[in-house]
């Protein structure tokens, strides 16, 4: 069953609160978990790519609007990734090659180093080691590992298989 | 069906189309800084409200046994602060005196607006914050946000009931500042160095040592002149450079930051 347009908004909306201010509590090493990130793997995963496109620009729209990210990054690369995913996801997903904790830490990786390399380009202080070494691997762990537990929010409140 | 064409296209091609797709899109027709980000803070502003509220109470009860304690510390601060603020005032009487035996401009005073910090930053990539205070109280983008005298950041968007301060450790962040002892011009920016956020310092030459203030020197006119932005905790020695850099500890403990103040004149 498709979920409805008002419950996905509210998902989105309940996830960009807890993100700004909840996960601030569990951050490590100043890093917290991407759970809009997680909300596009779901939807990619589950209801293909244009859910996958659609929720991915939502989300990216969400989450730039709540830090300093220049305008247009962060929702031309969640887009792009939840349509990607949505494409390849599922396949992927029921060849059983990667679990969801595996998806989403790959995932997570190749969209956090997209980023980088906009950010880079749109002329950012950033240097790969550092930003590899304390952004990209960190967060893309620890989303992973968070994970399984929204998706299984998520298909109960969805109602999934 | 309007779309059968594209269905029939090959998925790579699909790919294709769309990313070009949203990418004209989303660089030259969605006025997203302009309209849309404004609005979904708009949007999202009361429950953030509700969160600090929520959030600042459970703070304050967990805190409460500390403050009959910290209530004592204050006040000691306070009387040693008050007596130092009757010699400012005399000190400033006289700036005032001399500044017009010379015939130099008075220096103005600054005007501000508090407020309240309601959200932090959503990506890990940036370090921003929300504050519950927009345009209809007068903060508009480019101000300048300090907490007491020490430089916090500045404002890069703002909605009507909520603006949004990409804070001094921010990779896009660029500050013209001086190094207090030796009146040395450099540039700090934002960088991050392990699982830590830092300011470092770019200069060109002259010595520096660790412990050195550095203060905003005023150019560019976003930020006012004389305000603290840390002290020099690392030099890095690379030779064969233009420039040197330096670490900085920033003035301003992000981590535990609540409230600040816009300078809304300066």
């Amino acid at each position: 069953m498709k979920p409805g347009k008002l419950l996905i908004l509210f998902l989105i909306i309940l996830f960009t609160i807890l993100q700004c201010t909840a996960l601030n509590y569990v951050r490590i090493f100043r890093i917290k978990p991407d759970i809009l990130l997680i909300l596009v793997i779901f939807f990619s995963l589950n209801f293909g790519r244009i859910y996958g496109l659609v929720i991915g620009a939502l989300c990216g729209l969400f989450s730039e609007a709540t830090c300093g990210a220049p305008a247009g990054a962060i929702v031309f690369v969640y887009s792009l990734g939840g349509l990607l995913l949505g494409h390849i996801g599922r396949w992927v997903y029921d060849q059983k090659i990667f679990g969801q904790m595996g998806i989403s830490l790959i995932f997570s990786f190749v969209i956090y180093f997209f980023l980088f390399f906009l950010f880079q380009t749109l002329d950012a202080n950033l240097s790969l080691f550092n930003s590899l070494i304390s952004v990209i691997l960190p967060a893309s762990f620890y989303t992973a590992a968070v994970s399984p537990v929204l998706f299984r929010f998520l298909k109960t409140i969805l109602n999934t298989r | 069906m309007r779309l059968a064409w594209f269905r029939n296209l090959k998925p790579a091609i699909q790919l294709l189309v769309l990313s070009g797709l949203i990418f004209v899109l989303l660089a030259f027709y969605i006025p997203l800084s302009k309209y849309i980000r404004p609005a979904i803070i708009s949007l999202l502003l009361p429950p953030l409200k509700l969160c600090e509220g929520v959030s600042s109470n459970a703070r304050q009860f967990l805190r409460f046994q500390d403050l009959a304690e910290e209530n004592k510390r204050l006040k000691i601060k306070v009387d040693n602060l008050a007596g130092q603020l009757l010699q400012l005032e005399e000190a400033g009487l006289e700036n005032q005196r001399l500044r017009s035996l010379l015939s130099l401009p008075q220096s103005k005073t600054l005007q501000t607006k508090a407020a309240l910090l309601i959200g932090k930053d959503s990506s890990n990539w940036t370090m921003t914050v929300l504050i519950n205070q927009g345009t209809s109280s007068g903060i508009r983008k480019g101000m300048p946000v300090v907490l007491g005298a020490n430089l916090a950041g500045k404002v890069i968007e703002a909605s009507s009931f909520a603006a949004k301060v990409a804070l001094i450790v921010d990779f896009n962040s660029k500050i013209p500042a001086k190094i207090l002892r030796t009146r040395e011009e450099g540039i700090v920016f934002g960088a991050r160095q392990g699982g830590r956020v830092v300011c470092k310092i770019k200069y060109i030459q002259g010595a520096i040592e660790i412990g050195d203030r550095i203060i905003s020197s005023g150019l560019g006119k976003i930020y006012p002149k004389g305000l603290l932005i840390g002290e020099v905790i690392a030099v890095e020695e690379e030779e064969n450079k233009l420039y040197k850099v330096a670490e900085i500890q920033p003035a301003v403990e992000f981590a535990s930051l609540e409230e600040v103040t816009v300078i809304t004149s300066q």
